[in-house]
């Protein structure tokens, strides 16, 4: 008799222990990749509509078109704005660290500072590195999981990843990223500055599949200090597009793609 | 508006267009588009040393059409412009050129500007276009130019242009003459529409290339701004010759980034037919903190013309306000001459299309010993609105 309770008993704890298995959370190093899995693009076509919203209220529109490729691991981004017409024609474009804008008024393609990567883009509430890393970089590449934990995030169930630059570099000293458990897309990013404050937050909305991807149609990043806020839009994109690697050249950007 | 059409001008434009079609070239991709777009400028500008002294008001309405499909492009823009209280209005026409895309290469013939060099506003190896002489950072005069760009490879591209006619920034100079030094305008001999004096001009460039950008060109061509050959007679010196020297400019230009900071360098040795050799050199620097306060500054050190050897140092802070306005603050200053400039500037951003512009401008002594007379004095003060459409 004492033989079969042992055997109940052991059978009981196999069972459960299956089951925890199951259950147990993922690794924070295994929900990062899966974040950049589902973010990342190897290559992929966009037009936006970014929206600037100072903190006193007032509105200015900008439409963009956005080209993203990842090629021998080299992250290359080309952009041109489509409207308003004050700003019609511009283009940048970013090969890993090196920077262009061209100005239809100046004619001629310039080189830009890497300090501008810390600055605002194109006077949104987004640093070219936030674009970058939400683009097609991802967070893997530049950022090492401090903390997982699991949490609820409306009627959602997330993960709460904390991040911390690999080397130190960059304009933040963590983020925190709430990562949907089922679609592993984030649905908020908190951004701190180096004196451990809260700088920009960053929400996404209207999740919708797209080629069989999931993608945020809508983005908005607030700045927490200045109390203004950016949102994008996307109008369209497009991940089966066949981008030539030549599209990411100086000769692009002046010529007007 | 100045119409030059004659029979070389049309042998050009053939020849172009027979050199891009005929060639084989393989074609770039049939894409087609195209768009035509507007601005309408109000500016008063008040100007302390300037008669009359009461504000000037000037307006100016500008359209540009552009058009590309399979390959062949099109561009034009012109500008309505005149003076509100003098009751004066004309019509200026700015570029006008067609272009051919091909695989590796593209071509564009007519009038154009083309911009070349690393620093900021003052581009010694920048001599295709005539400049303004009233306003030496301003924007340049379109000439009439075949212009090719052969790309050897997605980073550097080799670029070749061919001038037929001399466009000059000013066909008089102001001498002193005289017991009082009175200054008296001459005018000089222009440069004859000859086949011999058709200018070109050669540039290899480079974009990304190991963290750099550099460019080497050469031109040879015609000053834009008229020498005066001086003879030393017993009753002083007198203009013997008043006209554009044939001249030979070597450029070089480099950028790349260290830390954070941008940082350039560009370069031209000028030599003149007749007459001593001069230079400009030019080295700055730029950094954008993650506030967005722009810093930029450079150094520049020439010898002109006259032989006068000149050191500037130029400055600009910039900074966004609220996000949408911005603020700029340049300062200018010659060391050798003590002449110096003062000019903070304010761009309020009224709509998506609209922005009202202050800007208000201190300049004393000599900036430049040749550009305008070298005086830009007195307080200047403008207010701009424009919209774009």
């Amino acid at each position: 008799m004492k033989k079969i309770w042992i055997y109940v008993v052991m059978a009981l704890i196999t069972v459960m222990s299956a089951f925890g298995a199951a259950a147990a959370p993922e690794s924070g190093e295994v929900v990062l990749a899966k974040l950049d899995a589902t973010m990342k693009a190897e290559q992929k076509y966009m037009e936006q509509e970014m929206v600037l919203v100072t903190a006193s209220g007032a509105e200015r529109s900008r439409t963009v078109a956005v080209w993203n490729k990842i090629v021998d691991d080299e992250e290359m981004m080309l952009l041109r704005f489509l409207g308003p017409a004050n700003v019609k024609g511009t283009g940048f474009l970013m090969k890993n660290d090196d920077m262009w804008l061209y100005l239809p008024a100046l004619g001629k393609v310039k080189r830009i500072a890497g300090s501008a990567k810390q600055g605002s883009f194109m006077g949104s509430d987004l640093s070219y590195e936030d674009m970058e890393a939400l683009g097609s970089k991802g967070f893997a590449q530049t950022h090492q999981v401090k903390g997982l934990h699991e949490t609820k995030y409306g009627e959602a169930s997330v993960y709460q990843l904390a991040l911390s630059p690999q080397d130190g570099a960059g304009s933040y000293s963590q983020l925190e990223i709430l990562v949907d458990q089922e679609l592993y897309l984030p649905l908020q990013i908190i951004y701190y500055g180096r004196d451990g404050q809260a700088l920009k937050k960053l929400t996404t909305f209207d999740h919708q599949q797209v080629d069989g991807r999931w993608v945020a149609t809508r983005m908005q990043m607030e700045d927490l200090k200045k109390g203004s806020k950016t949102v994008l839009k996307v109008n369209k994109v497009d991940f089966k597009a066949t981008i030539d690697d030549s599209v990411f050249s100086t000769r692009s950007l002046e010529r007007g793609i | 508006m100045k119409n030059i059409v004659d029979k070389k001008w049309l042998l050009f434009l053939l020849f172009s267009i027979v050199l891009a079609m005929g060639l084989g070239f393989t074609a770039g991709p049939a894409v087609a588009a195209g768009f035509s777009a507007g601005e309408f400028t109000l500016n008063a500008e008040y100007t302390e040393e300037m008669e009359p002294s009461h504000p000037h008001l000037t307006y100016n309405l500008g359209f540009e059409l552009q058009q590309t499909e399979a390959g062949i492009g099109f561009y034009t823009d012109f500008n309505l412009m005149g003076d509100l209280i003098q009751d004066l209005s004309q019509i200026e026409l700015g570029e006008v050129y067609v272009e051919y895309f091909g695989g590796n290469h593209e071509l564009r013939v007519g009038r154009q500007r083309r911009a070349w060099g690393t620093a900021l506003e003052i581009n010694p190896t920048d001599n295709l276009n005539p400049p303004n002489p009233a306003d030496p950072f301003g924007e340049k005069a379109p000439v009439i130019m075949v212009s090719g760009d052969y790309h050897l490879s997605e980073a550097m591209t080799l670029t070749g242009i061919v001038i037929p006619f001399h466009q000059p920034a000013a066909k008089e100079v102001l001498l002193s003459a005289g017991p009082g030094g009175e200054l008296v305008s001459k005018e000089a001999e222009l440069v004859a529409d000859d086949w011999a004096n058709t200018q070109y001009a050669l540039r290899i460039g480079g974009k990304g290339v190991y963290g750099f950008d550099y460019g080497l060109s050469y031109l040879r061509g015609f000053e834009a701004l008229p020498f005066a050959q001086i003879k030393k007679t017993p009753t002083g010196p007198v203009p013997e010759r008043i006209y554009f020297r044939e001249y030979q400019v070597v450029g070089a230009e480099l950028a790349t980034g260290v830390g954070g900071a941008g940082l350039w360098a560009e370069a031209a040795y000028f030599f003149p037919e007749d007459g001593d050799d001069y230079y400009t050199a030019v080295a700055g620097g730029d950094y954008k903190f993650g506030n967005g306060l722009y810093l930029v500054g450079q150094l520049i050190f020439k010898k002109d013309r006259l032989q006068n050897r000149e050191f500037l140092v130029q400055q600009a802070v910039e900074f966004p306000l609220a996000a949408i306005h911005s603020l700029r603050f340049g300062t200018l200053y010659n060391t050798e001459t003590g002449g110096f400039m003062l000019r903070p500037e304010a761009e309020l951003s009224l709509s998506d299309t609209a922005a009202l512009s202050l800007a208000y401008r201190y300049a004393e002594g000599n900036l430049f010993a040749e550009m305008s007379g070298g005086k830009m004095g007195g307080n200047s003060f403008n207010v701009g609105f424009s919209y774009h459409f």
